[in-house]
């Protein structure tokens, strides 16, 4: 049957990748995490421990912290500033105020730049502005006269979280904004032409029309964001090393400490089976959430 | 039966040449860490100059990713065939049978000024089972470097020779100029700096993190108050803003908010390696051609131990799974003389032997590190005991780092960080 | 509703002094948020301009090309290269696996194909750092470390599961009946895909190929891992390295951020009206 021939070539690539590159790793940090493999021991492997090491985990003081930062700090705040600068800014860009300046081509010109610059040099770039001695921030805080003494930004134990959400924001902000935007431009027109006649502001207007429209984008975007944020190591790590102290160590960050500068590669995998495991009972969400609606053929 | 003949001749012929073509040219890698990369690779042109038939590649890499990936690469079998290590690393290396073991190469002798016996640091090289498994490269070590003008402005004539002189001197430039007394770096990281001057504080006090029972045990030999004492005198710095804010971020002594602080007359004294106080040295030149340079380095401040820094430095070793040794080995005697290595291109850098120590020219406004060098022990239990010394850097960095932030009082983080030690050497105490 | 009616309405309002007030809202929303994404882009490339000693120092600063010069001399751009052909052939390789395999599951039925689609889904979930080690050890046993071919054989595969899930999206919004009327006349499915769907579905293909890059073109860890021989290393890993340990060449690092950042911003801006409408592909109906 020719389409069964299909099916097989059109899959089978895929699934070989996907297979190799996910299934065996995650297998392989099964066997380790049972283990105590350290990282001088790579080669003879280590000793079978059963258990021991999820019991450390699940016990340790300091897994509570890490995981109230990935999940709270980093990931639940950063996905809800996300969305709602996201839609405020999707909004205002779509609205007619932006249309008669004519900004809205530049705005979306201006988005790029963010998005498409590297983390690392997103990095970069903001420790170097927020730096105490000569960052543009605190020389203008300073000129302002808004603060007496400039502020170290990333070794205050105030300013860190809300330092490397910034930066997250700043790199990850313009793909939200973007795809509301491009789910807004669907609205009709003759439903806004009614309700405006009817006398709505453009505040209810929002509100009653464009929001609902939103929500299928909305609840994808939060599902997504979710997905990269609580995953992701480069911004903790390359902005604050999970410091000062152990202030924004993240489930990311402690795999890799874990590993490679502590060396208990058992330990560490076990730390990443909690992780995938984790987002595996979200992914399990999202796939009866969103997925079931939005690919309801493909998933019938 | 001719034509059998000419086929034999020809084979040997190409038989021959691919031969001499194989062994023409060996190329072996050789993966070095420090920022001096392309120095390194002008010594590097030099020998393969003097040895026609070997190239060496040099691979780069970061010294804070450079250990997990050497050691993952070692495991596998595909390690570069020489790679330039930090002190502390050699022991876990060689335990973890990722590095080669050395000592017949040794025995043939060519190594350094004097021989073998005048290297510095050979004990730190030896595996557990007491063979050799590197060969010192580089040594260095941490120095007092203070910006005479600024003390004098403040009415001192000298440096600090205590920890509490220290302090109230530090107080007094503030009150008398503005600037900060002693800067230290208060970021964490995965090496902090803030280890180093912790250690310093202790070994003045007589007091070591980690000591060798007579029955060869190790045991973590100090106690929660010790280490609050230590973690509360630096936190005074921070409580009372006698340490620029900026240290907030940085973690390393080498960093810019470190070399531009001293270099711009933010903070008037630091400690740091030799080849950072070269760099401030270097920089204050080039910013201010023709007019005298105002740093002078000096002894650390004591307690009732003298000035004790440790000695920190490089080694040069072979992975187990070098097909080169020859090359390999030829390339580590290269390293070892000062000549052309040390003389011409890393000339910041003091060969990790008691000869070159003795007679290295280290430059006006460096004296204080000949000085420190013939004082500074070497990390001893520290290296050899069951809690690896990364651990260690790491864990002493986030607990003071915790003090500083004021997350943690300093009896608290102190506590958590003895049992964290204690812990550790219980896991891997056998 | 005609212009005039519109602007009525605006003085109308104005004169209630509401519309007056929203519309102050929002330019000034938009034009904070503008200026808050367009700062630290065009600093940087300031900075790039001039000279390490004087980027930092306060005051006025002194502008060269050294930075840039220097940067050319210390074979970044070997490493540009390597990125460049290590990205566009993930790209390529990725695109077309997912292409395909995105409209197996959209268009045809099979059993398992629940199952399997839920699978690649879950996929998108998976935290990457805790592949490290285990590819790293399988490469080396059979001889993919060093190698291009390996790392973009990992970046084809991490970035599957969002590109087949963009792409179903988007097949979805295309009606059944191209394929219907192009099975009708005896194409095979390979055609159908190829003459029919492709060309429809191109927008929503561009934007999770220029996706697809952008990942590529920064990953870190991946390079790090894989990559010892200095004439392979990919952009990123060279970035760093210019960190040093403490002591950044802020000249070099400058430089190398503008030029890093300077192919995505150039890859975007031509085609990013064609990623929006991708994006919204699903939703945009």
């Amino acid at each position: 049957m020719k389409n069964r021939r299909f099916v097989w070539c059109a899959l089978a690539p895929a699934f070989l990748l996907l297979g190799c590159f996910y299934i065996y790793p995650i297998v392989f940090n099964i066997q380790n995490s049972l283990t105590d493999t350290s990282l001088f021991q790579l080669r003879q492997g280590g000793n079978y421990v059963g258990s021991a090491n999820y019991f450390e985990l699940f016990t340790s003081p300091e897994f509570g912290r890490v995981l109230w930062n990935t999940a709270f700090w980093l990931t639940f705040v950063g996905v809800a500033l996300r969305i709602l600068i996201g839609l405020g800014l999707a909004l205002a860009l779509h609205s007619r105020t932006i249309a008669r300046y004519r900004l809205k081509t530049f705005a979306r010109l201006a988005l790029i730049v963010p998005w498409a610059t590297p983390p690392i040099v997103s990095i970069i770039i903001f420790k170097w502005l927020l730096d105490p001695r000569v960052g543009d921030i605190n020389q203008a805080l300073l000129g302002m006269g808004l603060i007496r003494e400039p502020i170290a930004f990333l070794g205050s134990a105030h300013w860190v979280w809300p330092v490397i959400l910034l930066i997250v924001i700043w790199n990850t902000l313009p793909l939200v904004t973007l795809s509301f935007v491009a789910s807004l431009q669907s609205v009709p027109d003759e439903l806004i032409e009614a309700a405006e006649m009817d006398g709505a502001t453009a505040l209810q207007v929002a509100r009653f029309i464009h929001l609902p429209h939103l929500k299928p984008a909305i609840i994808v975007m939060v599902l997504m964001s979710t997905f990269w944020t609580f995953n992701n190591f480069v911004y903790v790590w390359l902005t604050t090393g999970a410091g000062p102290g152990f202030l924004t160590n993240v489930m990311a960050t402690d795999v890799y400490i874990k590993a490679f500068i502590d060396g208990r590669m058992g330990f560490s995998s076990a730390m990443g089976v909690v992780m995938a495991a984790a987002m595996l009972v979200f992914g399990v969400i999202y796939l009866r959430v969103v997925a079931a609606r939005e690919f309801k053929d493909v998933l019938r | 039966m001719f034509i059998k003949r000419i086929r034999t001749l020809v084979l040997i012929a190409v038989g021959a040449m691919t031969a001499s073509l194989a062994l023409a040219q060996t190329t072996i890698n050789f993966r070095f860490h420090d920022v001096e990369a392309n120095q390194m690779r002008q010594a590097l042109d030099e020998f393969e100059k003097r040895n026609p038939g070997i190239k060496v590649n040099l691979q780069r890499a970061n010294w804070s990713d450079g250990r997990a990936q050497y050691l993952r690469e070692a495991a596998v079998g595909s390690a570069p065939d020489v790679v330039q290590i930090v002190y502390v690393w050699a022991r876990p290396f060689a335990a973890s049978g990722a590095l080669k073991p050395l000592d017949d190469l040794i025995a043939k002798g060519g190594l350094g000024i004097k021989g073998w016996s005048d290297f510095i640091a050979r004990d730190l090289a030896a595996g557990p089972d007491g063979k050799t498994y590197a060969v010192p490269f580089a040594t260095d070590t941490f120095a007092l470097i203070y910006n005479h003008e600024l003390l004098a402005a403040a009415g001192f004539q000298s440096p600090p020779k205590t920890w509490p002189e220290m302090l109230a001197m530090s107080r007094t430039i503030r009150e008398r100029t503005g600037k900060q007394g002693f800067g230290f770096p208060t970021g964490s990281c995965g090496t902090p700096a803030i280890w180093f001057y912790l250690n310093f504080y202790w070994w003045s006090k007589g007091v070591n993190l980690v000591e060798e029972a007579p029955n060869g045990k190790f045991r973590i030999s100090i106690n929660a108050e010790q280490v609050a004492d230590a973690f509360n005198y630096f936190n005074t710095y921070v409580k009372d803003g006698l340490n620029p804010p900026s240290m907030a971020s940085s973690c390393s002594f080498g960093s810019p908010e470190m070399v531009e602080g001293l270099v711009n007359g933010d903070f008037a004294m630091a400690s740091m390696a030799d080849f950072t106080a070269a760099r401030v040295l270097d920089t204050w030149n080039k910013r201010h051609p023709g007019k005298p340079n105002p740093f002078r380095t000096a002894l650390h401040p004591a307690d009732i131990k003298p000035s004790t820094t440790h000695f920190g430095g490089r080694m040069v070793a072979l992975a187990p799974n070098t097909k080169n040794v020859d090359a390999a080995w030829k390339l580590v005697q290269f390293l070892t003389q000062p000549e052309p290595t040390f003389t011409k291109h890393l000339t910041g850098y003091t060969p990790s032997q008691l000869e070159a120590v003795r007679t290295q020219q280290f430059g006006p406004g460096m004296e204080g590190f000949r000085e420190q060098l013939l004082l500074a022990r070497s990390w001893g239990p520290y290296a050899i005991g069951p809690v690896s010394i990364p651990f260690m850097w790491n864990a002493s960095g986030r607990s003071a780092g915790s003090v500083f932030i004021r997350q943690k009082t300093a009896e608290q983080a102190a506590q958590e960080f003895v049992a964290l030690l204690n812990a550790e050497l219980a896991k891997h105490q056998k | 509703m005609s212009l005039a009616a519109r602007d009525s309405q605006f003085v109308i309002g104005r004169l209630l002094g509401l519309r007056f007030g929203s519309e102050l809202l929002i330019l000034g929303f938009t034009l904070l948020c503008l200026v808050f994404f367009l700062y630290p882009g065009i600093w940087i490339l300031l900075a790039s301009f001039k000279t390490p000693e004087t980027m930092f120092a306060k005051g006025v600063g002194v502008y060269t090309f050294q930075n840039y010069v220097h940067l050319f001399e210390s074979g970044f751009t070997q490493a540009l290269i390597n990125s460049f052909v290590v990205c566009i052939a993930a790209v390529l390789v990725s695109t077309f696996v997912s292409v395909t395999a995105a409209y197996a599951f959209s268009r045809m039925s099979f059993k398992g194909r629940k199952q399997l689609f839920q699978t690649v889904l879950l996929g998108q979930t998976f935290p990457w750092i805790v592949l490290v080690t285990p590819l790293f050890i399988w490469f080396a046993r059979i001889g993919l470390l060093d190698n291009w071919i390996g790392l973009v054989a990992a970046y084809v595969a991490v970035t599957i599961p969002f590109s087949i899930y963009m792409l179903v999206g988007y097949l979805q919004g295309i009606p059944r009946s191209l394929d219907e009327a192009a099975l009708i006349d005896g194409a095979t499915h390979f055609q159908i895909l190829g003459k029919v769907i492709l060309p429809v579905m191109l927008p929503g293909v561009i934007a999770t190929a220029t996706h697809c890059f952008l990942v590529c073109w920064g990953e870190y860890l991946f390079a790090l891992a894989f990559l010892s021989d200095e004439s392979l290393k990919t952009m990123p890993l060279l970035l760093q390295n210019y960190f040093g340990d403490g002591a950044p060449e802020w000249g070099l690092v400058m430089a190398a951020s503008v030029i890093a950042t300077v192919p995505t911003v150039a890859l975007f801006l031509p085609i990013q009206g064609r990623i929006v409408s991708g994006l919204g592909g699903g939703a945009v109906k």
